[in-house]
């Protein structure tokens, strides 16, 4: 214990030490904003008059800094509260994130003390038992030091309770497990995806009533979380909120060195994950299956052996998938894995030191040595390029486009060899059946779009968009993003359509065609619901090149038909314009849009 | 206090039908409708009507309606056994009531007796008495901004006056609740198969909910987890087999109107005026808004049923070792997931049968129903190992806030309703005149606006012109955009301003308020208080025409073709499209639509608005020579006396009138064959001379033998039950 407690305060030395940091300028200020919203207006008008898009109980940690800071200093005075350098806000932002991480390390010496076999290493005079040493591995990690103490993020919090649910559950208190594990997915939502790892955990070991009462739970603490917004009859921000913001960068990786990062070749930041990448099938969907499809072989690794070991590793897994495989991810997303890999370190090294020193446990030795370093390196990488004079000295010289590609290899190739040794413990029989359904989903899939000789332009996302007025709308007119008892079929001077998109002036559509289609067909014109004075002009460009024109439209017009060829199309771009006299009334809409392989 | 434990059930059953009782008694009052019970008095009146003037019997169960969209055989595809048993009670019962008046009172009292058919159901089910008797507390008193469920919303006067729904509803649970039985325990076949058949005549959209729910029994009988998967499979196969039993005894009892509706599908309309959400439902992120904010269950007001659903959800969940439990569990959440619908399950949805004709918003009465009885399971877990006090004091914590809501909602139902009276009694003198000037005058159509302009607010006390006129028996053109006839969307196109439109249509008469500009062509016949009657000349029901054109296309893309044929010069030319729905047409010049906006010609495709069809341009010419000489009507028999000029060689007798198999076409009293022709109306070629002309809407006489395979089918299930249950084991 004491050896813990000097580990400890020699943590939160090294954290108070970068407290002054400015750290992620954009990201202080978004905590600053909100927080100082969320303490003088309330929780659910901040999320309805700000651009708020955290998880929902977050706004309880931003309420309690707004009025922490209070105590400090006034917010009212905005030239000092919204200087970088304001260090009493920095101070009460980043010290319940180092107190999260503090209470993390301690939290895995705890568990891991528990268990027999407690092996110790000898590092000059000093005698660690491997408890320590985990704690020491996750308080002493740079990734996990520079992401909460300078950048300022809270991964950490949430860290903190998969933990304590974690300790809960293999404590057997199940419901306090999965009530605090929701707490930390309503705080952070990336923390959801061990849920269904917890409750199968308590389905096999609990049983049903207490899988249905862990299931009652997680309503329970949704329920008080959401509170404020069941008063207020707002609980649709809520399921925004949970909804929305996994899509509010629709690109390919947000400075993750992860695989979309290898695809972009380093330019992950700046190309849209909606590119066709297998026929048809957008980079996003490709990414979201194959999270899929690895989220479901972790649960049936867990369903084959349902013991604390096997939980860790299907838990630092997911970490790792949801790192790597889908598209959107932020660097910072890798953190729970430094968790589960703290937890794991004293069976590593027992398997090391009784001499079973299989490739497996040199290849957990690897990932627990090599990911810290690489993880922290795409860390500070992420930082320079949106703040080059915020970086650690030498280390900014690094930021080589090659290098970061090299670390996202290396982060592609942990992860497979990862997938490779846990896969292996999975039954044959139930992998390969599993394994073999997935293929067959995404070969049908691919299929059908493959065999298609035509293609409804409304079953692929754009990979950009903007309208001047409302929201582009599939199959329904633009007036119907109002709300459901304001939805109505595409029609032009009441002519109907059944599919289309609903759009209004001034539009711009980009849709990644990847040289696939030879022929695009579509009619064009002002929906019924557009006003009277509606004038608009469609444009239709490919690869920069004016491919059609429509002239000045106006709402009692016929629509107008267009064929035109796209072979060796790269880009199509769809343009409504408002023809120069203003967008009032100017809902205009492109009627059965096709195109022909 | 025992037996205050045991009498509790009964009495929270009696207080929810007394607490109706007399919330709902202001709808006994209702002189004029404002929502679809007009329709559905409409339907009566005619039924009463064909009571009265029909010799066969088979006319009861089939018969023409001409009251909206040039006239529909609306009892041949929609819910007619209702209307007919009204009816029937009013004519051999002689009641002292009027038929509108029995009308509602029948609608408040199974509107009041709900709760009963709750708990009914819910016994059925096994569930214990107290549950029951909080399913029927509950069982009124779910609350929606109008989603088309189990509430008030759908069903009083200040809602939408969905009658046959509420019916419909009332059967759901007692047949949910008999088929539970019939596949557990393989007897009962026969209260089954009755109460299914009344849920599915009442209303079809309903039965279809309680044949999809009860596709879901057999699960309920697996034991999770598996352990002996040959005794599941085999029990399964049974349970299975029960059920198919059940559901071919209804098959059987309804097939006189299921099968010929199947069959004669493509005379019946999907609406796009509708909107996308009736089709489609709202989603999944709209139903958990919905759901979260409590809009499904208690809208405007604290979302505490929500809460028991919930509750009732994971107490039902946790007991699932129980097959009763279990299937609850299953049920709510399979009918939340469907009533996401389209926008969410996509091509998924048309894996159910008949889902691509469905309105899927109606997938709320599933929802609502699983909610009601989770409900139940879910206060009766808060009220357990209470005391007596303790629980009544619970019970009434919990629905005291639940009443009050119902009882605020229908609070102003009773005022609007009285005044509504009032206007009606004032409007109603001058009304009345219209309505014998019109039927003094020779037949035709009545236009009076139309939900789209000026006739919206047109009204009769509560009741657009348009309805109020339609209702009392006489055709109206205008009501009714929706799923039935074929010319319902296009009528919607219908221009006041063009004359050839009123012959079209044959609107004979213009109802109109006194500051409407009537059209120049249309001449005054009178003015009573606020109302204008009008006139305008038309060829009356028939008319001449020419084909040179046959259209063949699939139902759903034909409105924006016939649209542009309305505002052409063909119409004025008397030029008919051939309009071929099911097999070939014998003429040469032909199109095929591929979609709403493409055709085919001999393999190459064009798009009608860069290859129009009908060409603006074309010379005015009225090509048909001859005249209609007389024309007399006679309840479902037109007749007219046509003179056809020699040199018009391939002239058509075009019926203004919805087409449809079932009319009989007769030129000179010898059967002719006829044509569907734009927009979706009757006609048949006629050679050159003086000719009679008939056309007579006949029921099929094959409904007679499948009638009477349905009586056979009822007697032997009830005759072989106890063999079938010794068949069907395990």
């Amino acid at each position: 214990m004491k050896k813990l407690m000097i580990l400890i305060s020699l943590g939160f030395l090294i954290r108070l030490f970068f407290i002054p940091q400015p750290g992620f300028v954009a990201d202080v200020a978004f905590w600053k904003s909100w927080s100082l919203a969320v303490a003088e207006k309330g929780i659910v008008w901040t999320t309805l008059e700000t651009n708020y898009n955290y998880a929902p109980a977050f706004l309880y940690f931003l309420k309690a800094i707004g009025l922490a800071y209070r105590l400090l200093g006034d917010p009212t005075d905005f030239r000092q509260y919204w200087q970088e350098t304001n260090l009493s806000f920095l101070a009460v932002i980043k010290l319940p994130i180092i107190l999260a991480d503090l209470l993390t390390a301690f939290g895995v010496w705890w568990l891991l003390k528990r268990e027999e076999n407690l092996q110790t290493l000898k590092i000059g005079s000093w005698k660690l038992k491997t408890p320590l040493l985990a704690a020491a591995y996750y308080l002493f990690n740079p990734f996990i030091i520079f992401n909460g103490a300078y950048w300022g993020q809270v991964g950490s919090i949430g860290t903190s309770l998969v933990l304590l649910a974690l300790i809960l559950l293999l404590k057997d208190q199940p419901l306090r497990a999965i009530g605090i594990a929701t707490l930390a997915f309503l705080l952070k939502l990336q923390m959801i995806f061990y849920l269904p790892l917890f409750l199968l955990w308590i389905l096999k070991k609990n049983g049903w009533k207490k899988f249905v009462s862990s299931l009652a739970a997680m309503a329970v603490v949704f329920f008080l979380v959401s509170l404020p917004f069941i008063f207020t009859h707002h609980m649709e921000k809520v399921v925004g909120l949970v909804l929305h913001s996994a899509d509010y960068f629709p690109l390919l990786s947000l400075n993750a060195y992860n695989f979309w990062w290898l695809v972009a070749k380093g330019a992950g930041f700046t190309t849209s994950d909606r590119i066709l990448v297998l026929g048809l099938t957008s980079a996003k969907f490709i990414g979201l299956f194959s999270f899929l499809v690895f989220s479901f072989l972790s649960l049936l690794l867990l369903w084959q052996k349902t013991n604390k070991s096997t939980l860790t590793k299907a838990c630092l897994w997911l970490s790792f998938a949801f790192f790597m495989l889908p598209t959107q991810m932020h660097e910072r997303y890798i953190y729970p894995a430094f968790l589960f890999l703290a937890l794991l370190l004293p069976e590593i090294i027992q398997a090391y030191r009784r001499k079973k020193r299989s490739a497996t446990i040199y290849f957990y030795i690897v990932i627990l040595l090599i990911l810290p370093c690489t993880a922290f390196y795409n860390l500070h990488n992420a930082l320079i390029v949106n703040y080059p004079n915020l970086g650690l000295p030498y280390l900014d010289r690094l930021n080589l486009n090659s290098l970061t590609l090299v670390v996202a290899g290396i982060h592609l190739a942990l992860f497979f060899g990862l997938s490779i040794i846990l896969i292996n413990q999975i039954q044959p029989r139930l992998k390969y059946v599993f394994l073999a359904l997935m293929v067959v989903l995404l070969g049908l899939k691919q299929a059908s779009s493959v065999s298609a000789k035509r293609v409804s332009l409304t079953k692929i996302t754009p990979r950009f968009q903007h309208q001047d007025y409302g929201i582009l709308m599939k199959n329904l007119t633009v007036h119907s993003g109002w709300g459901i008892k304001y939805w109505s079929f595409l029609s032009s001077n009441y002519y109907f359509y059944r599919h289309g998109l609903g759009s209004h002036a001034n539009s711009r559509l980009i849709y990644p065609l990847n040289r696939q289609f030879k022929r695009f067909t579509t009619d064009v014109g002002v929906d019924t619901q557009g006003g009277t004075e509606a004038s608009v002009e469609f444009k239709i460009l490919g690869d920069d090149q004016l491919l059609y024109d429509s002239g000045k439209m106006g709402k009692f017009d016929f629509p107008q038909h267009v064929d035109i060829p796209v072979a060796g199309v790269k880009n199509l771009e769809l343009i409504i314009t408002d023809a120069n006299d203003g967008i009032a009334g100017d809902h205009a809409d492109w009627l059965n849009p096709i195109l022909y392989k | 206090m025992k037996k205050v434990n045991q009498l509790l059930p009964y009495f929270l059953l009696a207080g929810a039908i007394v607490f109706n009782l007399w919330v709902l008694s202001p709808e006994l009052t209702i002189k004029s409708d404002p929502n679809d019970n007009i329709f559905q008095f409409g339907l009566v009146d005619r039924m009463n009507q064909v009571w009265q003037s029909t010799n066969n019997p088979l006319s009861l169960i089939d018969h023409w309606v001409p009251n909206w969209a040039l006239g529909y055989p609306l009892p041949f595809y929609y819910s007619h056994l209702p209307h007919l048993a009204l009816v029937a009670i009013y004519r051999l019962l002689s009641p002292p009531l009027t038929i509108f008046q029995l009308f509602h009172l029948l609608q408040y009292l199974i509107l009041a007796l709900t709760p009963l058919s709750l708990y009914l159901g819910a016994r059925k089910f096994g569930l214990p008495k107290l549950t029951a008797g909080l399913v029927a507390l509950f069982s009124s008193h779910l609350a929606t901004d109008g989603l088309y469920g189990i509430d008030p919303a759908s069903y009083t006067w200040r809602g939408y006056g969905l009658s046959l729904q509420a019916l419909s509803v009332f059967f759901l649970p007692l047949a949910l609740g008999c088929l539970w039985q019939a596949v557990k325990e393989g007897k009962k076949y026969l209260g089954a198969i009755l109460f299914l058949s009344a849920c599915l005549a009442s209303h079809l959209a309903t039965g279809y909910i309680c044949l999809l729910s009860c596709a879901l029994i057999p699960l309920a009988f697996i034991k999770i987890p598996v352990r002996r998967w040959h005794v599941i499979v085999r029990k399964l196969f049974a349970h299975y087999c029960r059920l198919l039993l059940t559901l071919t005894g209804v098959f059987l009892l309804l097939a006189y109107w299921l099968v010929p509706l199947i069959f004669n599908n493509q005379y019946h309309a999907v609406s796009l005026w509708d909107p996308p959400s009736k089709w489609f439902s709202y989603g999944f992120k709209e139903v958990v808004n919905l759901f979260l904010n409590g809009d499904l269950l208690d809208y405007q007001r604290w979302p505490l049923l929500t809460a028991l659903t919930l509750i009732g959800f994971f107490v039902a969940s946790s007991r699932a070792q129980k097959p009763k439990y279990r299937f609850f569990a299953l049920l709510f959440p399979v009918w939340f997931v469907l009533f996401f619908g389209k926008p969410t399950l996509g091509g998924l949805i048309k894996l159910l049968p008949l889902a691509s004709e469905y309105h899927l918003h109606r997938f709320i009465i599933g929802v609502h129903l699983s909610a009601l009885f989770l409900m139940g399971i879910g206060a009766n877990r808060l009220v357990k190992r209470r005391s007596s006090i303790g629980t009544i004091i619970l019970i009434i914590l919990l629905a005291l806030p639940v009443y009050q809501g119902t009882n605020k909602y229908l609070g102003p139902n009773k005022q609007w309703i009285r005044e509504s009276n009032a206007r009606f009694d004032r409007d109603w003198v001058d009304f009345e005149k219209i309505i014998q000037e019109i039927t003094r005058q020779p037949p035709g159509r009545i236009y009076a606006g139309r939900p789209g302009n000026w006739g919206k607010d047109f009204k009769v006390g509560p009741t657009p012109v348009y309805m109020a006129l339609s209702v009392r028996g006489l055709a109206t053109s205008g009501f009714l955009p929706e799923t039935w006839s074929l010319n319902s969307d296009p009528e919607q196109f219908f221009n006041e301003q063009w004359p050839q439109h009123y012959n079209l249509f044959n609107i004979r008469y213009l109802v109109t308020p006194l500051d409407h500009q009537i059209p120049d062509f249309a001449q005054e016949i009178g003015s009573f208080g606020n109302y204008r009657l009008s006139q305008v000349e038309t060829s009356g029901y028939f008319d001449l025409g020419y084909s040179n054109l046959a259209v063949l296309a699939q139902k759903e893309n034909i409105l924006n073709i016939i649209h542009l044929w309305m505002i052409s010069n063909s119409v004025k030319q008397k030029q008919f499209p051939t309009l071929v729905l099911k097999g070939s047409s014998g003429l040469t010049n032909q199109i095929k639509m591929i979609d709403e906006v493409n055709y085919e010609v001999l393999g190459q495709k064009y798009n009608l608005f860069a290859n129009p069809v009908f060409t603006q341009a074309q010379a005015f010419k009225i090509n048909p020579k001859g005249k209609v000489l007389q024309e007399k009507v006679e309840f479902q028999k037109y007749e007219a006396m046509i003179e056809i000029d020699k040199d018009c060689q391939s002239c058509l007798v075009v019926f203004k009138m919805t087409y449809h198999p079932n009319w009989q076409t007769k030129i000179d009293h010898q059967p002719a064959e006829k044509l569907m022709v734009f927009p979706s109306l009757m006609a048949a070629r006629i050679p050159p001379g003086m000719h009679h002309v008939s056309f007579e809407y006949q029921p099929s006489s094959i409904k007679l033998l499948l009638l009477a395979s349905g009586a056979l089918a009822l007697i032997a299930f009830s005759l072989f039950q106890k063999q079938l249950r010794r068949q069907i084991r395990f």
